[in-house]
């Protein structure tokens, strides 16, 4: 019996609809009580973008998680800047919290060892917030990006973590 | 400020170029799914969380245990292991998981199974860990994204990949405990153009409360609901933030009745209510 059901909500969960399939699953199976799970889900829709950057002098380059974007120092920025978008689905009306990391990170020069430092993570909405009746929600994930004097030119890469959970 | 010359400038504009073509689309890999979204385990026991992977590509997931600390805002502070607390330190150290590390083709499951033993002379209490579940990124093929080192590139492009996933808590409970929750204040906030009730929660007790905020107007209609409110152990009180469209906002102007409730799946019994004025 245990068997079954956990097959059933597995079943339910490979299934894009989860609320239509765990009510389908529930008749299917004739079982007085289901195991309600509820689910979170994330998806990625944006890359977070900074542009080309002209490295002849150090600055920084701000995109913000509300779609603002700026530079500060002498440096050049150019081309598409914005932030790291992601969906999220999950139980209506529910709050979430999205975490970034705390401390800057480096991106490291593919085929080089220079870096740069990525930090003052923001979200768009800022903190907590609800999913909608539907339970879907949007967030966005902006950043600063501190370019030295005399950086190398080059393509540079890094990853950031986010997460996502129920308060 | 450096002035560029022409020339330069035009060079500039020509490796900018470049390096814009040569830079590959960050492809999104990693989408994915997990349930239940809250773990309870009473004393020792075992559970099961199952992780899928929704997105259309092979993926790797990497299975992990952190901490977190709730602040009065309701906000998540992540913990580093070394600053963990004694009950911090003993939650991690009793959770054991498995598998650690999983690869899925787009629409596979994969059952994490979860258990607990707590050690001898473990105190009352209600222990946390927080479990993430975290694509890792593919290595991006470097050769493709590199301008050729004899160019005379001056530009600089960025290629960032987001480790994003999904954390959920995993509660340890041991013995009989208690906790009771209190409902404070309310009063209209603004967060640009947003309008927000902001509730005042309380809580006392040995364990996290959790349930569901639900505002009711003076003939008993529902305002506004808002699910899954926890308040957590290390804090005493928290603020809770209600979002409000202008129709609600005109109708918590007044007397509001508060009720924070277990979630109707868990009985819906009322935890605390208060009755307040919002101005």
């Amino acid at each position: 019996m245990r068997n079954s059901l956990r097959l059933a909500v597995v079943g339910v969960i490979a299934a894009a609809s989860f609320a239509t399939s765990a009510q389908a699953a529930t008749t299917a199976t004739g079982t007085a009580t289901a195991e309600v799970l509820s689910s979170l889900t994330v998806t990625a829709v944006d890359d977070l973008r900074f542009g080309q950057i002209a490295a002849n002098t150090g600055g920084t380059v701000t995109v913000n998680a509300d779609l603002t974007a700026s530079s500060g120092g002498t440096l050049v920025s150019t081309g598409t800047r914005g932030p790291a978008s992601f969906n999220v689905l999950g139980t209506p009306n529910t709050m979430v919290v999205v975490t970034l990391p705390v401390a800057p990170v480096n991106l490291t020069r593919v085929t080089g060892t220079e870096t740069m430092s990525l930090g003052a993570f923001n979200t768009e909405p800022n903190g907590a917030f609800q999913l909608s009746g539907t339970g879907a929600g949007t967030f966005t994930v902006g950043g600063t990006l501190t370019v030295g004097n005399n950086q190398v030119a080059g393509a540079y890469t890094g990853t950031f973590s986010v997460s996502v959970e129920y308060q | 400020m450096i002035r560029f010359p022409a020339i330069r400038r035009l060079a500039a504009c020509a490796a900018l170029l470049s390096t814009a073509m040569l830079a590959v689309p960050v492809q999104a890999q990693g989408d994915l799914l997990v349930a239940p979204t809250r773990v309870i385990i009473n004393s020792g026991g075992n559970a099961e969380v199952v992780l899928s992977n929704i997105g259309d590509k092979p993926a790797t997931y990497r299975i992990s245990l952190e901490l977190r600390r709730m602040d009065e805002d309701g906000d998540f502070n992540d913990v580093e292991e070394a600053a963990a607390n004694p009950a911090e330190r003993a939650a991690l150290d009793m959770v054991r998981f498995a598998p650690k590390r999983v690869t899925l083709l787009p629409g596979q499951p994969q059952a994490v199974r979860i258990s607990v033993r707590p050690p001898e002379g473990l105190p009352d209490g209600e222990y946390r860990v927080h479990m993430s579940f975290r694509a890792i990124p593919t290595p991006a093929a470097p050769t493709a994204a590199a301008p050729a080192e004899t160019a005379p590139a001056t530009g600089v492009s960025i290629q960032l990949t987001p480790i994003y996933g999904i954390t959920i808590p995993v509660f340890v409970r041991k013995g009989r405990l208690e906790a009771q929750a209190t409902i404070g204040s309310a009063r209209l906030v603004r967060f640009e153009s947003q309008s927000f009730l902001e509730v005042e929660m309380g809580r006392t007790g040995q364990r996290s409360v959790y349930g569901e905020l639900i505002g009711k107007g003076p003939r008993g209609e529902i305002l506004f609901s808002m699910r899954g409110i926890s308040v957590y152990p290390e804090v005493q009180r928290r603020k809770v933030h209600v979002p409000l469209n202008a129709e609600q906002l005109a109708k918590v102007k007044g007397p509001v009745k508060l009720e924070y409730r277990e979630l109707p799946e868990n009985g819906g019994a009322m935890i605390a209510q208060a009755t307040v004025t919002v101005s």
